[in-house]
């Protein structure tokens, strides 16, 4: 995570650690089921500062969900990650901190997601 | 050898459905029954139960749903050719000759081809009331479900049902939506799991599951496709496809592995349960997959433009007259012929006004003539070299209405190359856009025909389907390039032991020593030549080249066709 992202993180989020995952996949489900969130435009702000949050927190190696070769992306992380580019289109423009958070996305998908790191030898 | 499986196969018909029969009967399997659901055109919008009660309302209902079901497909193969024979070379390794596959999905299918029993039932999807019952009253056993919906919890409650899903993600670890797109994403190459259903999402037992080779698609040169059409592309050619090697090659292997199937548990604290993919995800997965052209000076930003080159009235131009009947196209045409600055120009121009007044009596080609239409007016912008992408057809065919500067049908005719070739394997060289190995086709056994140029491939191919000629192969290549091997009883070289587009790497003498190694023993080269004042005075050489390595049996100056057909030597030799 590079560090002026931070400061929205703290205004955003405050100090707390955050939902976890099955929480977030929560969301997830709600935000592409539904199309809508709870709190309309600041709480779309929110959710996707807290998806982003977790797609730039890699999961551990012996997470059961982590990826069987070090080059690949972290599943959970790209699905947070495309959750929240969905939730950011949801309430377009209404808050402040959106562009913000969707440059963040993208620069998480190409670093998550780069051409030509595909893990080669999986089974 | 046919073995008939205790199953029936629910159809929601679309590509999924058909790739799963196609497979099957290449593997000759037929399944007990085939329940095909006909979505109800009155009633379906608005989720009320399906009428159509009567049965020609049913047929037409099942016609309706086809074009609706498999438009995208049918549009993809229309608009896009290259695009599909580019996917179907990376999907070789999943399936032998994809194109073929495709074909047997999406021309002419009847579902009546791949078991003794179908049965049409009005259903507007799962959730319909007619469905239970009727499946009830069949009493279907193991069912394989084809896509289309959620099926709601009744269906699972039928006695003795047990519903089996084929889903392109390698479980337990891909579940969801766009599985295909997010395992290429994720784990960098498709998976693909059977598995028998339940109420949950992709949770029941497992069947078979398995990872495939990275698979990435070189996309033609030109321009790219829009990610809506790589989209469809995806879930109608490589998809199914997918689904459809699992399936068959691992699960419903014969009778008796489908009488004693057992799944293995899910562990279902593994994995992630998928959604949809953002737009922006999607390109990037796209563009993982549909790979840029490797050996093509081309870029992304090469559009048809509406201006040929050296001034030739461009094809791109007239594509707006294919979609319907134009009364404007005829005038514009007879405009532009006035206006040619050559008498083949314009000469090609009539051919095409004369063509396209012929659609009037042949509307069933109207569709096949936008489609070759489009081929020629890519490669006017693409094809970098020779007057084959001026727009216009250098062979005729009667059969698809095309009229170009060669006469095929009095080619044929006037070497008698039906008779011929009749019954013999045929090997043409540069085949342009096939409508002569298409006319033969007919009489010889088989007819294997190549072409540098994937425009005129791409319109042979479509020619070849309209047609319905099962017996032709066409192949994009050099004939530097071309792997000898198999041996045919004829060679023909139609005027292409040299030519003048700058595209040929080898010497006449090599020319011909490959024509030999491609000709069985006993068997015949069939030459055409080129015009006479393009052989020029060194025509001598090619006679004795042929001589070297065959006996010419005849050697005949043919008057018929074309000022293009006039005067050129029609030899018939047999391999020394």
């Amino acid at each position: 995570m590079t560090l002026d992202r931070q400061p929205i993180l703290e205004q955003l989020l405050g100090p707390e650690a955050g939902p976890d995952d099955d929480a977030l996949a929560a969301l997830c489900r709600q935000i592409d089921v539904k199309k809508t969130l709870d709190g309309g435009p600041a709480d779309a702000a929110v959710v996707a500062a807290q998806l982003l949050r977790r797609a730039a927190t890699p999961d551990a190696p012996d997470h059961p969900n982590a990826p069987d070769h070090p080059n690949a992306p972290e599943p959970f992380g790209l699905k947070c990650l495309n959750s929240a580019l969905k939730a950011l289109d949801l309430h377009d423009a209404d808050s402040e901190h959106i562009p913000a958070l969707r440059a963040w996305a993208l620069e998480l998908l190409d670093a998550l997601a780069a051409p030509g790191e595909s893990p080669e030898g999986t089974p | 050898m046919t073995s008939n499986l205790p199953l029936t196969v629910l159809v929601h018909d679309g590509p999924q459905a058909r790739a799963y029969l196609v497979r099957m009967e290449r593997e000759g399997l037929r399944p007990e029954r085939i329940v095909v659901m006909v979505a109800d055109p009155f009633t379906a919008k608005a989720k009320r139960p399906a009428g159509l009660k009567n049965v020609g309302l049913l047929r037409w209902a099942e016609r309706v749903q086809d074009k609706t079901n498999n438009h995208h497909p049918y549009a993809i193969r229309r608009d896009h050719p290259l695009l599909v024979r580019a996917i179907a070379d990376a999907m070789e390794p999943v399936v032998p000759d994809p194109m073929a596959f495709y074909a047997e999905m999406f021309s002419h299918f009847h579902y009546e081809r791949f078991a003794d029993t179908v049965i049409r039932l009005p259903a507007n999807g799962y959730k319909d009331p007619g469905l239970v019952p009727a499946l009830t009253a069949l009493g279907v056993g193991t069912v394989l479900f084809t896509g289309g919906g959620i099926i709601p919890k009744p269906v699972f409650a039928i006695p003795g049902i047990s519903l089996i899903h084929v889903h392109t993600g390698f479980l337990p670890h891909v579940r969801g939506a766009d599985v295909l797109l997010w395992s290429l994403l994720t784990r960098g190459r498709p998976g693909v799991a059977a598995f028998f259903m339940t109420p949950g999402l992709d949770d029941g037992d497992v069947l078979a599951t398995k990872e495939l080779a990275p698979l990435a698609v070189e996309l033609p040169p030109g321009p790219r496709p829009d990610d809506d059409t790589l989209y469809r592309a995806l879930f109608s050619f490589i998809d199914p496809l997918i689904r459809a090697d699992l399936l068959v090659g691992d699960v419903l292997t014969n009778a008796s592995a489908v009488s004693s199937l057992a799944g293995t548990p899910q562990d279902l604290n593994t994995g992630v349960t998928f959604h949809f993919m953002h737009a922006t995800v999607k390109a990037r997965a796209l563009r993982l997959l549909y790979t840029a052209p490797a050996k093509s000076a081309h870029t992304d930003e090469v559009e048809i433009t509406t201006v040929g080159k050296r001034g030739s009235p461009p094809p791109a131009r007239y594509q707006r007259y294919y979609a319907k009947p134009s009364v404007v196209a005829p005038l514009k045409l007879m405009i532009d012929a006035l206006r040619a600055n050559s008498s083949l120009r314009a000469t090609s121009i009539h051919n095409r006004q004369n063509d396209y007044n012929a659609l009037g009596r042949h509307p069933e080609r109207r569709a096949l003539h936008r489609a070759l239409n489009a081929q020629l007016a890519l490669q006017t912008e693409q094809w970098p070299t020779y007057d084959y992408g001026e727009g216009w057809f250098y062979q005729s065919s009667d059969e698809l209405g095309i009229t170009g500067l060669r006469n095929t049908t009095g080619r044929v005719q006037a070497f008698g190359l039906a008779d011929l070739v009749r019954g013999r394997t045929v090997f043409e060289i540069g085949c342009n856009t096939g409508f002569l190995s298409l006319a033969i086709a007919s009489s010889a056994d088989r007819v294997v025909a190549f072409e540098l140029n994937p425009y005129l491939i791409a319109i042979a191919e479509a020619g070849k389907e309209f047609l319905g000629r099962t017996n032709v192969a066409f192949t994009v290549a050099a004939f530097e390039d071309m792997p000898e091997g198999e041996h045919y009883d004829d060679v023909l070289s139609f005027a292409n032991h040299h030519t003048y587009d700058g595209n040929t790497r080898q010497s006449l003498s090599d020319y011909f020593e490959r024509c030999h190694a491609f000709t069985k023993p006993g068997g015949r080269l069939i030459f055409e030549s080129h015009p006479p004042e393009l052989e020029g005075t060194e025509f001598h050489r090619t006679l004795d080249l042929i001589e070297r390595y065959y006996t010419i049996e005849r050697s005949e100056v043919h008057r018929y066709g074309t000022f293009l057909d006039q005067g050129r030597r029609f030899i018939v030799a047999t391999r020394r």
